[in-house]
């Protein structure tokens, strides 16, 4: 059991992972997802491509709602048009992925500029609307610019090559996926432990005793707007590799509430909570579906109420960790670590 | 297998804990099964579909997946494949591409079928590269996108009946050969804002133009609009001769004599 929380020298309090034991399990984590991947089959690895896009995109949507309080309902489209310039990008002016892949963050960046500067003025739900605009306008876009678009048919994408090897498969864009969604997770933890973090953070927690204490908010706020963007850019892009087509139907609103719901149910200004979220929005369904198909057999005539059921039962889930645990996944995991921690005292 | 059909009020007794074991007891039967099944794998064809069961295209997706369940039963029955037995493997995507394309890579691994169905044009687009370089099965889909009837693009995608541009085609030419009245024949395109209401619009105004069809009016409704009088309203001050609807799953094909009446039976 641990008893106190001392810390000896600078490097020791700097430190992101700050135990022997925490550095153990994320080398252990390391190496899991290292050899995941071949013993893992199509379906697994797809599934774990998919939560490893939506991990990144989530981050960039935590940064922004849970970490400096501005609502957005437009992370969709900062998605699109981040895999929208990618895919130009690679189809137009045959770049290769490690230079479309930024280029989409830094798109979706500007985009992400543009439409933060409301926040100053609005907040709350008149945000959610401003952005909900923005959502609205540039899905338009996707689907009727068709001379960059492509239109409702969207962009075919070649697959990405590294020296040579096409990433063609799941198994080969999983590491692309990964070392991306690695990095940025490094580079989100990092954030909150510097100036322009603490700022988002004084921003989310009170704005006006922010600015009281010298915090531009303008500035703060449109660059939270744009680090947010960068990373459904960066998602975007990264999806593009991983999809290999784009059409407007890939960025609707349902797509930002999904985003919202992974930051709320894993945990608002929660990086770990994020990955948390991102796994059980993806994984749940498809546990639901299983067990639906697994009984499929017995009642092979009430399937179209026993699939609906499923959607249901995953709304209910939701619903009940709101109530059960309105802090999410991260809150709950914590409250795990502890019982172990204190053990065999009650914590 | 052992339980028989159920109406929904009794479904809640289902949940019981007795039926849970039979259901248990059942899954094992089941597995044992597929295990004897697999030493007849040679006297079996699978042949598996993604088809949409939940989500905004299931109205469709349940009626398309019990047509192709039917015909199986009915090949089966009457012995079409000769001393083979077709198998129809299905399961659900709630119509998400990527959902889809999960349930196409989990049908792929667990049960390999030599015929897949697919659920709709953004799915055979997403699945099309890898479709080409590794899976290599026969695709159909409920997609009647040109792109996907393109043997260069997509060898292995078979697109069964007229494109969507085919069908806007034929009916072109039937106004062009049928015009009423005199003067250019008036057409308006009515089509729903969805990939399969405005895949043909492209090709169906250039076509227009080919035939010498005056355009009138192009009217878009929104996915799931319930109300349409707006656009209903629209279309009757365009006052054209014909009208071309694309995008709506109604019914099957039917004699203008017969849709009032079935509108009748079918709508509010």
């Amino acid at each position: 059991m641990r008893i106190g929380d001392f810390k000896e020298t600078y490097a020791a309090d700097e430190a992101i992972f700050r135990t022997p034991a925490v550095r153990a399990w994320m080398v252990a984590l390391g190496s899991a997802m290292l050899v995941f991947p071949f013993l893992a089959g199509d379906y697994l690895l797809y599934l774990a491509n998919l939560i490893g896009v939506m991990i990144i995109g989530a981050l960039g949507l935590n940064i922004l709602t849970g970490f400096t309080g501005q609502i957005s309902l437009g992370h969709a489209v900062f998605v699109g048009v981040g895999s929208y310039t990618a895919a130009l990008g690679a189809t137009r002016l045959g770049l290769p992925f490690y230079l479309c892949i930024p280029l989409g963050g830094a798109a979706a960046c500007v985009a992400g500029g543009v439409i933060g500067v409301p926040s100053l003025r609005v907040k709350g739900l008149y945000l959610a609307i401003a952005t909900l605009s923005a959502q609205v306008i540039l899905e338009w876009v996707f689907s009727n610019w068709d001379s960059v678009t492509g239109g409702i048919r969207g962009i075919n994408v070649p697959p990405a090559t590294l020296t040579g090897v096409s990433l063609n498969t799941d198994f080969r864009v999983y590491f692309l996926i990964y070392a991306v969604t690695a990095a940025f997770t490094y580079f989100a933890r990092n954030l909150f432990r510097t100036r322009v973090g603490r700022a988002f953070i004084a921003i989310r927690d009170r704005d006006i005793s922010a600015e009281l204490m010298g915090i531009n908010l303008f500035r703060y706020k449109i660059l939270s707007f744009m680090v947010s963007s960068f990373y459904a850019g960066v998602a975007g892009a990264v999806w593009v590799y991983f999809a290999k087509v784009i059409t407007p139907e890939y960025f609707p609103l349902s797509l930002s509430i999904q985003f919202l719901a992974i930051v709320i149910v894993g945990g608002l200004g929660s990086i770990h909570g994020t990955i948390l979220g991102a796994i059980f929005m993806t994984l749940v369904p498809e546990l639901l579906k299983a067990g639906t198909e697994a009984v499929k057999p017995f009642f092979p005539n009430a399937m179209s109420y026993l699939f609906p059921l499923r959607d249901i039962l995953f709304g209910a889930l939701i619903v009940g960790f709101l109530i059960f645990e309105p802090h999410g996944l991260a809150e709950m995991w914590q409250r795990v670590k502890r019982y172990f921690a204190l053990w065999p005292f009650r914590s | 297998m052992a339980v028989p059909e159920l109406t929904p009020e009794e479904k809640e007794e289902v949940m019981g804990k007795r039926k849970w074991i039979a259901v248990a007891t059942g899954i094992a039967v089941a597995l044992a099964m597929a295990a004897g099944g697999a030493l007849a794998a040679d006297d079996v064809i699978k042949i598996g579909a993604c088809q949409p069961i939940t989500g905004r295209f299931a109205f469709a997706g349940v009626s398309i997946n019990a047509g192709l369940q039917d015909y199986i039963n009915f090949a089966n029955e009457n012995g079409l494949v000769k001393g083979k037995k077709l198998v129809y493997i299905y399961e659900d995507t709630g119509y998400d591409t990527d959902k889809a394309v999960a349930t196409f890579k989990k049908i792929m691994a667990k049960d390999n079928p030599v015929i897949m169905y697919g659920e709709s044009t953004g799915q055979g687009k997403a699945i099309g590269p890898e479709l080409n370089s590794r899976y290599k099965v026969l695709y159909g889909s409920t997609s009647f996108s040109s792109e996907l009837a393109d043997p260069k693009i997509h060898p292995y995608s078979f697109v069964s009946g007229p494109t969507y541009s085919d069908q806007f085609g034929i009916l072109l030419e039937y106004i062009a050969k049928n015009p009423k009245g005199k003067g250019k024949p008036k057409v308006a395109f009515f089509y729903s804002d969805t990939e399969f209401g405005k895949d043909p619009i492209p090709y169906a105004r250039n076509r227009a133009k080919e035939l010498g069809i005056d355009v009138v009016s192009e009217i878009v409704t929104k996915v799931g609009a319930v109300d349409v009088t707006t656009e209903a309203l629209a279309l009757k001050k365009a006052q054209p001769d014909y009208c071309i609807f694309q995008g709506y799953v109604l019914a099957r094909p039917m004699p203008a004599s017969d849709l009032l009446p079935w509108l009748e039976k079918n709508c509010e």
